[in-house]
């Protein structure tokens, strides 16, 4: 686990650096108030995924899937573009379009042959695409160095399935290999609340906030006619922290 | 912000799963041993839920351990190669399906597959799978195969050769890693329908005429240096090796050879004109004997100095069984006078030599199929006295074209190197210089060599011989040396060969007396057809048997044979308890002190016919038998419903011919017709010949008008015999030639209930009808 700590840390740090040294980079940047922005972000995500489910087999009990690691962490990215709505003189508020790249993620755990032999383990990676309609406000806190965000959004969740494998625990149990990979479409929501910090870093606005994103469920390929039901991966939700600039 | 980290935390929390694995099946297994590997899945149509087992026997009990559950589709994959299941349904995928439940096992059985089985073609490759559709090559390739598979000996595995000549460079040697058991043969056989031919020739082609006045025509061919074909086929028909008249008149015998007397111009016969004179073989058949030795050199063109030891062991013999009249003299250039004769002549290459051949009237040499047989043994099985070579057997094989070669130039054993053949009997003869210095006056040798087997085995058991057969081959068709026990051969034809067509035991110590595996006993020679052998070697007979135990001989044709039909024993008394002296001037224990009974015992001759013996030789039978052939008439030979026929007229013989030291047998229900009394036969006199002149100077060529023989009698047999229900034409008379030399034996031979015959209507037709094949 350290390590895969030491290597999100430099993933973050990637994500986040690189887009700001973008930023300040592009001489027709601007940093203050204006009609429409983009916002770019990294961050990192701790999910809840994979679901134990039963699978039905024709003549058989069936296998009970386990799922033996349902939190996985990793990186996100997100894109947005927002232009100016209602704005008084506390409240700012901005819609547009914000999509994410979660990257994928492990899901593991093993198959109780007919619910009573622990005979085969499984795997299969995640990779979440969602993308929202989103609204954006600002809260002032009467505070010129910072503001108060509130983000919420509503879109489709493009689920990739991938890497699907079983592993025999026991040596002489074969793996099945009944599922395959596939991608497919999910409703998904986010909400997020965050605090967008002004001339920090110079000019450059900052914006740390907490996300969570329901992902919805998406599922595998059954490859194996016997096999009753496919494997899904279960309602999967993320909580993310997130570092955004805006121009 | 605490909420959150706590929250993060949590995530950290990993629910663990407690279940064990555990098998799916359990599996039971019994029957026949094999080492099977197999995977079982709950469902087979899937494959879902799988495992892989193993189990050491062929019959498994099936039972699914989960509990309650009636498992409709369960499948089996058999992963050891060669093995199919049965008792299930087999599907697509290549599993085969079944139902099982906890209370339900099912029962599997495992048999082996079509992999136990090779093809082999003229066309096939070596590399190739061995299946039906991409067969081997090579027959060796295919006992690799079969040597390699590890079901060799649990299961019959079969080698199906397809038609076609595989001509081998090297001898099929099998021993005891290519062996099967009493439940797995390995079996060599004819594809169906095919006619597969194993042969040592080779083809000779690019005929020039050589000699236009002589019609000789030539070809080159490539042998190695210790090859010396003996034999050439054109078409199928053996030719004649290139000889000289019959009994040539100017040869007068020495110590060391011949001078040649002749003065009258140039002959082939003459010594001078030979251009290899040490290719020339000299060669003497009489009575029981021949022998062929070559010359060593010509001196002073007029002395001919003979090979030796070929000379020197001919000679511990005295005449006439020795050199005593030369028959012919043979191979040599100068010898191409006739149609269908030939000669295989020297280059200035070691490796290579020129056939010589003069076509037969409308023959087309230029297109003929010429074999010249280049290779002497083609099968040669090896087994020793603790592990024999066991469970073979050879099926519709076609053996032809081998010789007998002089392998190895220091041992000297063939006919063609200096040790010649000096016949002692029944093929075997003499070999090397530990012979008698004294004269053999008994004429048999103590130390003989059998003859070699173009198919040979040693030390074998369970090998069988079906629907082969074996021609135009230069030694013995087929020999089963010492240690042969429960072989069969049976159905098979025999033709055209040089020596006996088949020969079982030896009359080595260990075979007269044997230790443990030594014996030969309980093999079966049956429904054989035996039919023109001993063309080179008269002295052999159609069916040899040494001392053996329990040996069947039934149901055989045996037909133009030089001599015997079937010759049974050896020793003439000599290796049995007693040391009977069963020979003219043989003494008691002259060879030896045996104080237990030989092998010789419980041997069956029944139902053979029997034609045309005595062809060339004299002094020999339809059936011969020697020794002591038991301990009790009980346990003694039998020889029954034989019937034998047509032996050449002028030659002297006994049709059962019980010779010297025969005793327990049982004859009956035996016909001898149409085999008038013949006569002594030493050549014509008046020529020089190798007989000392000592008082009163009687030639043997002077008893040739006496008669020789009836249809049963022998020299000197010790006696306890029955000769009952028989049909002879002189049912009365057992002819002794030898009782002058102990007129006190044979003691109880019974002369009981046998009717004299004059044709084959006064036989019962059962006894015609059940001789022979079947």
């Amino acid at each position: 686990m350290r390590g895969n700590n030491k290597e999100m840390l430099r993933r973050i740090i990637l994500l986040v650096v690189l887009p700001l040294q973008a930023v300040f980079a592009n001489p027709f940047s601007r940093l203050g108030p204006q009609h429409a922005m983009m916002v770019f972000q990294a961050g990192g995500f701790y999910a809840s995924q994979g679901n134990a489910e039963d699978i039905g087999i024709v003549g058989l009990i069936g296998d009970h899937y386990t799922v033996a690691h349902p939190y996985a962490k990793n990186g996100l990215l997100g894109l947005g573009y927002f232009i100016d709505g209602m704005e008084t003189n506390r409240v700012k508020w901005m819609y547009g379009l914000n999509a994410f790249y979660l990257a994928h993620t492990l899901v593991q755990g093993d198959i109780i042959q007919e619910e009573l032999f622990d005979n085969l383990s499984y795997s299969y990676t995640l990779t979440n695409y969602p993308i929202y309609l989103a609204a954006k406000t600002l809260l002032n806190t009467g505070n010129d160095n910072y503001l108060i965000t509130f983000d919420f959004g509503v879109g489709p969740n493009i689920i990739k399935t991938s890497s699907f494998k079983e592993n025999s625990l026991d040596g002489v149990t074969l793996p099945d290999n009944a599922f395959s990979g596939q991608t497919s479409v999910a409703f998904s929501v986010t909400a997020g609340v965050g605090v967008k910090l002004n001339n920090v870093f110079g000019q450059l606005p900052l914006e740390l906030g907490y996300r969570f994103f329901y992902l919805g469920q998406g599922n595998l390929n059954k490859v194996n006619s016997e096999v009753i039901n496919t494997l899904n991966t279960g309602k999967n939700y993320a909580n993310a922290l997130v570092f955004s600039v805006s121009t | 912000m605490q909420r959150v980290l706590a929250f993060f935390i949590m995530m950290f929390f990993i629910p663990q799963t407690s279940i064990a694995s555990g098998l799916l099946f359990s599996v039971a297994a019994d029957g026949l041993p094999v080492s099977l590997n197999f995977t079982l899945c709950l469902n087979g149509q899937g494959p879902l839920s799988c495992q892989v087992y193993t189990a050491s026997a062929s019959t498994l009990t099936i039972t699914p351990t989960v509990p309650n559950h009636v498992y409709p589709a369960i499948g089996i994959k058999i992963n050891t190669p060669g093995y199919t299941p049965s008792g299930c349904t087999p599907i697509p995928n290549g599993y085969c399906l079944f139902s099982a439940s906890s209370r339900t096992p099912a029962n599997i059985t495992v048999n082996p597959s079509s992999t136990l089985s090779y093809w082999v073609a003229t066309n096939g490759n070596d590399s190739a799978s061995g299946d039906y559709n991409h067969p081997l090559l090579t027959i060796q390739q295919a006992q690799n195969r079969v040597r390699s598979n590890p079901l060799r000996g649990v299961y019959t595995i079969t080698v199906n050769i397809r038609g076609g000549t595989y001509r081998l460079n090297n001898t099929l040697t099998f021993n005891q890693s290519d062996s099967g058991t009493s439940s797995g043969s390995v079996i060599y056989r004819a594809a169906p329908g095919e006619t597969p031919v194993i042969s040592g020739g080779q083809q000779i082609t690019g005929w020039t005429l050589q000699n236009a006045g002589l019609n000789i025509w030539q070809a080159q061919t490539t042998v190695n240096t210790f090859t010396m074909p003996r034999q050439l086929y054109v078409n199928g028909a053996r030719r004649t090796r290139a000889r000289t008249q019959t009994y040539p008149n100017y040869y007068t015998p020495t110590a060391a050879g011949y001078t040649y007397n002749y003065t009258g111009g140039s002959d082939p016969q003459y010594p001078p004109t030979w251009a290899q004179p040490t290719d020339v073989e000299f060669v003497t058949a009489t009575q029981w004997k021949m022998m062929r030795c070559s010359v060593a050199q010509v001196n002073s063109n007029t002395n001919v100095v003979m090979q030796t030891p070929c000379w020197t062991n001919a000679n511990t013999y005295p005449s006439p069984w020795n050199f005593y009249l030369i028959s012919w003299l043979e191979n040599a250039y100068e010898f191409l006078n006739t149609p269908g004769y030939w000669y295989l002549g020297p280059t200035s290459s070691p490796t290579t030599k020129i056939v010589y051949y003069i076509p037969l009237p409308g023959e087309n040499i230029t297109t003929a199929d010429v074999e010249l047989p280049i290779l002497q043994t083609l099968v040669q099985g090896t087994g020793n006295s603790t592990t024999p070579i066991s469970y073979l057997t050879f099926q519709g094989l076609n053996f032809q074209y081998a010789t007998w070669l002089d392998i190895d130039s220091s041992t000297n054993s063939s006919p063609s190197s200096s040790s010649g053949y000096v016949c002692d009997q029944s093929g075997f003869h003499l070999l090397g210089t530990n012979h008698s210095s004294v004269l053999n006056i008994i004429g048999h040798d103590q130390n003989v060599t059998r003859m070699p087997g173009n198919v040979s085995f040693i030390y074998a058991q369970h090998i069988t011989f079906t629907n082969n057969t074996f021609q135009h081959l230069g030694a013995v068709g087929l020999d089963f040396d010492t240690g042969g026990e429960f072989n069969q051969i049976v159905n098979n034809t025999f033709y055209d060969i040089s020596g006996a067509g088949i020969q079982v035991g030896g009359v080595s110590p260990q075979d007269h007396h044997p230790v443990g595996l030594q014996l030969t006993t309980d093999n079966l020679i049956s429904n054989n057809l035996v039919q023109n052998i001993g063309q080179e070697f008269y002295d052999a007979p159609g069916i040899y048997v040494g001392e053996t135990t329990r040996t069947t001989v039934q149901y055989n044709d045996i037909q133009n044979v030089p001599w015997a039909g079937i010759a049974i024993g050896w020793g003439w008394g000599l290796l049995d308890p007693d040391g009977f002296p069963g020979l003219p001037n043989a003494t008691q224990y002259m060879w030896g002190v045996y104080p237990t009974p030989s092998a010789a015992m419980g041997n069956q001759i029944f139902h053979n016919r029997i034609q045309n013996f005595l062809q060339q030789l004299w002094d020999g039978g339809a059936i011969y038998t020697t020794g002591y052939q038991g301990t009790s008439l009980a346990n003694g030979e039998v020889i029954a419903f034989n019937v034998a026929t047509n032996k050449r007229a002028a030659a002297g013989g006994n049709t059962f011919y019980t010779d010297g030291g025969s005793r327990y047998i049982t004859l009956s229900d035996n016909v001898s017709l149409y085999n008038p009394s013949g006569f002594f036969d030493y050549g014509p006199c008046g020529l020089p010949d190798s007989f000392p002149a000592v008082p009163p100077n009687v030639q043997p060529c002077t008893l040739n008008s006496l008669n020789y023989g009836t249809d049963m009698g022998g020299c000197i047999p010790y006696g306890n015999m029955i000769v009952t229900n028989s049909y002879f034409v002189d049912a009365t008379t057992f002819y002794l030639p030898c009782l002058i030399y102990n007129p006190s034996y044979p003691v109880n031979v019974a002369l009981v209930n046998n009717t004299q015959v004059t044709d084959s209507s006064q036989v019962p037709a059962s006894i015609l009808s059940s001789a022979g094949r079947q």
